[in-house]
């Protein structure tokens, strides 16, 4: 049967059956021997990073905080010429990575959490490398009900970016009700007639560009590419007029926009100053799908082999980690390593243990290690207390997840 | 080459504007993308000794803007440049049009503090002759600029305010077009606000006796008056907060008042009138009995401005406030003893002074009497005789309606023309800026 397959693919596999070896010998060698265990592969997040730079062309990427969730590899990814900032996902984490010395934070989603908003009026270190996201003027109240008279804080806007063709045809995440530049403009006088608010930014994430797989053929890939072209040309003359709005009322620091899948569109906006992305770096499960990129697999969860229910079948112990989003057959982890392990069609990856099917499985003993992708590229750092960091046949580092740091945030 | 479409040009390059009362032929038109162009246009106008005007809507009945040198539209210089939130001034590029003034304010929570009825022109162009509406706690357009940016002759910016270039400010401030290209005007705003108007007819005699009270009294007052009538319609406006409720006029309202009295029917009448001028007093007559009591609320640049489609002539005089109820009681007695039958209503206004030096209420509380003729009618004889009478009174004609008035007159009752003449004189030293006309006006 190997034979029958075209020599191309024999030659990938082969490299990445050696690659997987390397895998199992490095964690052993480091006496990583418990399962489940995180496994980094650090010369696929290096590429994946230098991949997104060049994609960038020149506007710095803002990290994306919650497709990572290891503050170690936010850090380390920081270090890199091409990345500046980090967007997080809390109030809470923002004032921590800001009180463990990144110096610029973009909360990338509004917060109603008046003890948060509290927390970063009142720490200065936050109020100085933290930005807050509103969308509404609702926020704004919030935010002084919290901290009546609090000294300045940093805000920056969120504008809807979705793509709506025809009237009642909603493409894309519902965000922001800021959808025109008379909508930015609005809030912003409202921001600026407040003293304690200082307005540094503008952000609109054009998701059904970025996070929407176009790599697929015939008429639905087809489809979807036309709709992320004339989603770019709409966002982009949109995000023109908002930013040019603004600055008839002040000179933003920056203005944000995309993710992974959109660089090449996001980049080319003239009124763009920064791109954000994450995903790109570890290349999950539901980035496999992209016609114009292709990031390498960074991030891995192996199981052990705990039981054979039958001669081509081997159950794992846990793998019912799914991701959020709408529920399917996408949200689930992918079967990496050995090749051709599939879920059982009535039974799928379960909360404690997870049976496999495919030749494959033959091979296994108990105790050897099933290794899975997530599909989405953060939450497995929900899972795992460490990472193990691989890099040329060994582990090199171990970096704890929040999780590990204690920061369950969301 | 293709002419870019500039208000009031043909296709066989000739140009006139809005009531056919000005034409000219430029050599060349050009609507320019930004001021790099403005500035080579101007500047090679001045090195060849030709002339450049800058033409806006077009409204001006005088030839202020003709030329048949080169005809500049500022139509591409239009919107927001950036707006001070703690003193609420605007700067606007100069070619913004009146009308898209309240939307583009909007998301600003903005407004013009007070607007004329027609809002067409273009910024530059109502600043540049003295564009006002009414309202004695409020100045003309010219009077809420507190900065601009000008090009002149010598194709260079200069930007001017009351301490920068302040002598150019003030001549450029209401210029005539007569001193360079505006690219930029700063105007104070004011938190946008409604208006609560009260149209109604009333006798003339009680309103000329208490006009001068009145309009301290209302926000914004002003009344027509149909010829040979004894009927004025008062419209009151009121200023109300942001928040007073909407009660805007009803569609079917608008129709009848403003489409059919105000532009469709009035026409009509205006054109049986022209043909048949002894129908003129009985359908005046008629038209004041037409006018109905009606109030209504919207927001302020809803009810300041109003629709006009009937072409009409103009001309407007400013006087002392003082010596409106004289002034007016002098016009009529002119108006119906003249020949001529005049069917298009006066309209009278009045504004507070302003520290302009060629504004129209330039130092004086002015009351201002506004004479039309439908535009199918001859007008010159008509507004002769009217005229006679306004300078009889000192009046100072409206820059941008008609009259005929020379350096001498103007000089006379303008304290600061000569200051106005030397700014001007400094700034185009070769007359690139001028024409027949304002070499008449300004004795050039």
């Amino acid at each position: 049967m190997f034979n029958a397959k075209p020599t191309a693919n024999r030659a990938g596999e082969l490299a990445a059956d050696a690659r997987f070896a390397a895998y199992d010998e490095a964690l052993a060698e480091a006496n990583l021997v418990s399962r489940p265990v995180g496994l980094l592969d650090l010369e696929h997040f290096e590429a994946n990073a230098k991949d997104l730079v060049q994609r960038a062309t020149g506007k710095p990427i803002r990290v994306a905080s919650k497709s990572l969730r290891i503050r170690r590899a936010l850090e380390h990814t920081l270090g890199k010429p091409g990345f500046s900032g980090v967007l997080a996902f809390t109030v809470p984490e923002a004032i921590w990575l800001a009180e463990s010395g990144i110096g610029d934070v973009v909360v990338g989603y509004p917060c109603a959490d008046a003890s948060a908003l509290q927390a970063l009026a009142s720490s200065d270190v936050a109020r100085e490398a933290v930005t807050l996201m509103v969308d509404d003027i609702e926020q704004l109240d919030l935010l002084e009900r919290a901290a009546p008279g609090h000294p300045p804080v940093r805000v920056a806007i969120d504008m809807d970016a979705s793509y709506r063709p025809v009237r009642g045809v909603t493409i894309g995440a519902a965000r922001s009700p800021l959808r025109s530049a008379a909508d930015v403009t609005k809030l912003a006088v409202q921001i600026l007639r407040r003293k304690n608010l200082r307005l540094v930014g503008l952000m609109a994430y054009e998701g059904q560009i970025a996070g929407v797989g176009n790599g697929e053929a015939g008429a639905k890939g087809t489809a979807v590419r036309a709709m992320q072209r004339a989603s770019a040309a709409d966002i982009r003359t949109r995000r023109a007029e908002a930013v040019a709005a603004l600055e008839t009322l002040v000179d933003l620091e920056f203005v944000n926009g995309g993710g992974t899948g959109s660089l090449e569109s996001t980049t080319r906006e003239s009124a763009v100053t920064e791109v954000a992305a994450g995903s790109g770096l570890v290349g999950p499960g539901l980035f496999d799908g992209y016609r114009h990129f292709r990031p390498k697999p960074a991030l891995y969860f192996g199981l052990n082999v705990v039981r054979r229910p039958g001669p081509s079948t081997v159950t794992v112990l846990g793998g019912g980690w799914v991701a959020s989003g709408p529920a399917g057959q996408d949200r689930l982890p992918t079967p990496a390593w050995p090749p051709g392990l599939k879920y059982r069609g009535t039974e799928g990856p379960g909360e404690v243990q997870t049976p496999l099917v495919g030749d494959a499985a033959r091979e296994l003993a108990l105790g050897d290690t099933v290794y899975f992708r997530h599909a989405k590229a953060g939450e497995v750092a929900e899972r795992l207390e460490e990472i193990a960091v691989y890099s040329h046949g060994h582990i090199v580092d171990s970096w704890p997840t929040y999780r590990a740091e204690g920061k369950a945030f969301l | 080459m293709r002419n870019p479409r500039i208000p009031g040009l043909s296709k066989s390059g000739t140009w006139r504007n809005w009531a056919s009362s000005a034409m000219a032929t430029p050599d060349t038109v050009a609507m320019p993308r930004d001021e790099a162009e403005v500035m080579e246009l101007l500047g090679a106008a001045n090195d060849t000794g030709s002339t450049l005007k800058v033409v806006g809507g077009a409204h001006s009945f005088t030839p202020l803007a003709a030329t048949s040198g080169t005809l500049l539209s500022l139509d591409h210089f239009s919107g927001i440049i950036r707006v001070d939130l703690p003193t609420n001034q605007v700067r606007f590029r100069a070619g913004t049009r009146l009308r898209d003034i309240g939307r583009l304010l909007e998301p600003y929570g903005l407004a013009l503090a007070n607007m004329g009825d027609i809002d067409h022109q273009s910024l530059a162009g109502a600043i540049n002759t003295s564009t006002h509406g009414t309202g004695l706690a409020f100045t003309g357009f010219s009077g809420a600029v507190t900065a601009l940016r000008i090009i002149l002759p010598d194709g260079e910016a200069r930007e001017c305010s009351p301490t920068l270039n302040p002598g150019l400010f003030q001549a450029a401030r209401v210029g005539l077009g007569a001193l360079g290209v505006l690219t930029e005007i700063t105007l104070q705003c004011v938190p946008r606000f409604k208006l609560h108007a009260r149209e109604e007819p009333e006798p003339l005699a009680g309103m000329l006796e208490s006009f001068v009270d009145r309009v301290v009294l209302s926000d914004h007052l002003e009344f027509y008056w149909f010829p040979y009538t004894d009927t004025a319609l008062a419209k009151t406006n009121m200023r109300l907060p942001d928040d007073a409720p909407l009660d805007p006029v009803p569609w079917h309202g608008r129709l009848i008042s403003d489409e059919l009295v105000g532009n469709a029917a009035f026409a009509a009448l205006c054109q049986v009138g022209a043909k048949i001028p002894a129908t003129v007093p009985p359908i005046n007559k008629l038209a004041a009995k037409a006018l109905a009591v009606r109030s209504y609320t919207d927001q302020s640049e809803r009810v300041f401005v109003a629709p006009r489609r009937v072409r009409f002539r103009e001309m407007e005089y400013s006087v002392e406030l003082a010596a409106l109820p004289e002034v007016f009681a002098a016009v009529r007695t002119a108006l119906e003893s003249h020949p001529q039958k005049i069917s298009f209503p006066l309209e009278v206004r009045a504004t507070g002074a302003d520290d302009t030096w060629l504004g129209t209420a330039s130092g004086r509380q002015s009351a201002y009497i506004a004479v039309h003729r439908y535009a199918g009618e001859p007008s010159r004889e008509f507004f002769q005789a009217m005229e006679q009478v306004f300078v009889h009174y000192g009046g100072r004609p409206h820059w941008g309606k008609l009259h005929t008035r020379d350096s001498s007159y103007l000089s006379s009752v303008y304290p600061r023309f000569d200051e106005f003449l030397a700014q001007r004189d400094a700034a185009d030293p070769q007359g690139t800026m001028l024409n027949e006309h304002l070499r008449h006006i300004l004795g050039r």
